[in-house]
């Protein structure tokens, strides 16, 4: 049932972002072809100049709303599938609410990090092209002294060097962070529009109130958890964050995103299945 | 499943709104199976909290809803067909996508049967959902929840917002297309288009079941049908 789930809400989810990534597709080549073609060079004038600062405006906002309209989906689709009167039609379905859950936080994850990577190729295509434009190289060259420099980088004894544990292993907890800070973005919106459903009135009012109350706390929360460590950390020092402390530092990171991933899914869960009332 | 235990027993079900509205009082009830029970009483009387009740949508604030002997859940959900009383159909589907996601979830669902009803109602399966009026929603509803082999259908107002041809239509196809040994719960104000083919009525009051006999025996009872009844035992 999982499995049909997933693959209706990847279908149902998928129109708007994309619509939005397509736009960002066409932006991207558009303007990487101004660049090979040398467009800005042709009559450099105010106009022309204003002209550039408009299009990269206009790009701006088109990689803010690939990201704005992948959360809006996220948070609609939850609200608008369990709590209108499409819930009718959700909560009937012979599955069981974890399984409703699980479908909708794995595909809003998976876009949001689609969206993600489809922002960094698009900046990433932009500046290769804009660099290679401006250091009058050509892209091929371009692209063989960019790996270079990349493979050059993780070779770098800098990087063994400062830090006290094993560059594998520190890839390995961003990855980590990383994979679990999406599943928190989007449990956290559905923890919100959940809660929202206990007030008695005015639930989306409600909803947004606990997301900005819940955001307070966390806030808090992270800044009495990480104030110990951040003097050593603002002044970097390798006698002070030894490899215990760095492992240390990981692993809490780690327990506290899985275990408020953890515990928003698990609230969520219960409020859907316990404190469901579709009025 | 054991068949020989009535479909869904109810037991002093009690629902409170907002800590202080009862809708639901202390109510004992038992469903059993094979029989077309008609849920009568007049508007605040707790019929539509009860059916929600029974589908899993509100959580009671006491007592115990049990269907095939176990409180509602994914079982329950496979072997009941509800049909709301408001539309739900996501708008942005299109009349054949809502069959193929009925046709997923539910086992008991017969793709052929509701293309048939599709044809007769003359509802094309290609149109979108938002293009469609109330009255064809609720009919493709209807159409959905008809086309199941369900054990129990649960009905909250199938014929109040559809003109009276319609209205034919609906009990010909809920008549047609149920199984006889599965139940039928029909919620409606509109007793008299109904009770031909009732076989047990349900009257309900303030939340509580005021009354659970055959419909032919009140009728012999008071001497008058049941719509009579209805109307002398909720007179204003």
């Amino acid at each position: 049932m999982l499995k049909k789930l997933f693959k209706q809400e990847w279908k149902s989810f998928s129109l708007a972002p994309t619509i939005t990534m397509i736009l960002l597709a066409v932006f991207t080549v558009i303007l990487m072809t101004t660049f090979m073609t040398e467009f800005w060079d042709q009559s450099p004038n105010i106009f022309m100049e204003m002209f550039a600062g408009l299009v990269i405006l206009a790009y701006i906002f088109c990689i803010a709303a690939v990201s704005f309209c992948v959360t809006l989906c996220t948070a609609v689709r939850f609200y608008k599938n369990f709590f209108t009167d499409e819930g009718y039609l959700m909560f009937t379905l012979p599955v069981k609410t974890s399984d409703l859950l699980l479908s909708k936080t794995f595909v809003a994850a998976l876009w949001r990090f689609i969206s993600i990577i489809c922002i960094c190729l698009s900046i990433f295509g932009i500046a290769c092209v804009a660099a290679a434009y401006l250091s009058d190289i050509g892209i091929v060259q371009f692209f063989q002294e960019f790996f270079d420099l990349f493979r050059t980088a993780f070779d770098m004894e800098w990087l063994r060097d400062s830090l006290p544990i094993p560059v594998s292993l520190f890839f390995i907890w961003l990855a980590l962070t990383g994979i679990l800070s999406l599943f928190f973005d989007i449990l956290y919106i559905y923890t919100c529009i959940c809660l929202g459903q206990l007030f008695k009135k005015h639930k989306i009012g409600g909803a947004i109130l606990c997301y900005f109350g819940l955001r307070f706390i966390f806030r808090i929360f992270r800044q009495i958890l990480t104030a110990p460590l951040s003097n050593a950390f603002l002044y970097y020092d390798t006698d002070k964050i030894g490899t215990g402390n760095w492992i240390l530092i990981m692993f809490t990171t780690l327990l506290v995103l899985g275990g408020l991933c953890t515990g928003m899914y698990y609230l969520c869960n219960y409020l859907m299945s316990r404190k469901l009332n579709l009025e | 499943m054991d068949i020989s235990k009535p479909i869904v027993e109810i037991q002093g079900l009690t629902k409170i709104y907002n800590g202080s509205k009862l809708a639901v009082n202390q109510m004992n009830l038992i469903i059993p199976r094979g029989r077309i029970i008609g849920l009568l009483g007049p508007n605040g009387s707790g019929k539509t909290t009860l059916i929600k009740m029974i589908n899993g949508l509100l959580v009671p604030s006491g007592g115990k809803v049990l269907i095939n002997g176990e409180p509602p859940g994914p079982s329950s959900k496979a072997v009941i067909s509800y049909l709301p009383e408001r539309t739900y159909l996501p708008a942005g589907m299109k009349v054949k996508d809502i069959i193929t996601f009925f046709a997923q979830f539910y086992a008991d669902f017969s793709i052929e049967r509701a293309y048939n009803m599709l044809q007769i109602l003359a509802i094309p399966p290609a149109a979108q959902l938002k293009t469609l009026s109330k009255g064809t929603k609720e009919k493709i509803q209807l159409i959905l929840v008809m086309s199941r082999q369900a054990q129990l259908y649960i009905l909250d107002e199938p014929i109040a917002g559809v003109d009276p041809a319609a209205r034919d239509y609906i009990l010909h196809t809920i008549m047609a297309n149920y199984d006889h040994q599965s139940s039928i719960l029909l919620s409606t104000h509109l007793i008299s288009d109904i009770e031909s083919i009732l076989d047990e009525v349900i009257f309900i009051r303030y939340g509580q079941a005021i009354m659970h006999a055959p419909a032919e025996a009140v009728r012999r009872a008071h001497g008058k049908s049941v719509d009579a009844y209805f109307r002398e035992v909720f007179a204003c």
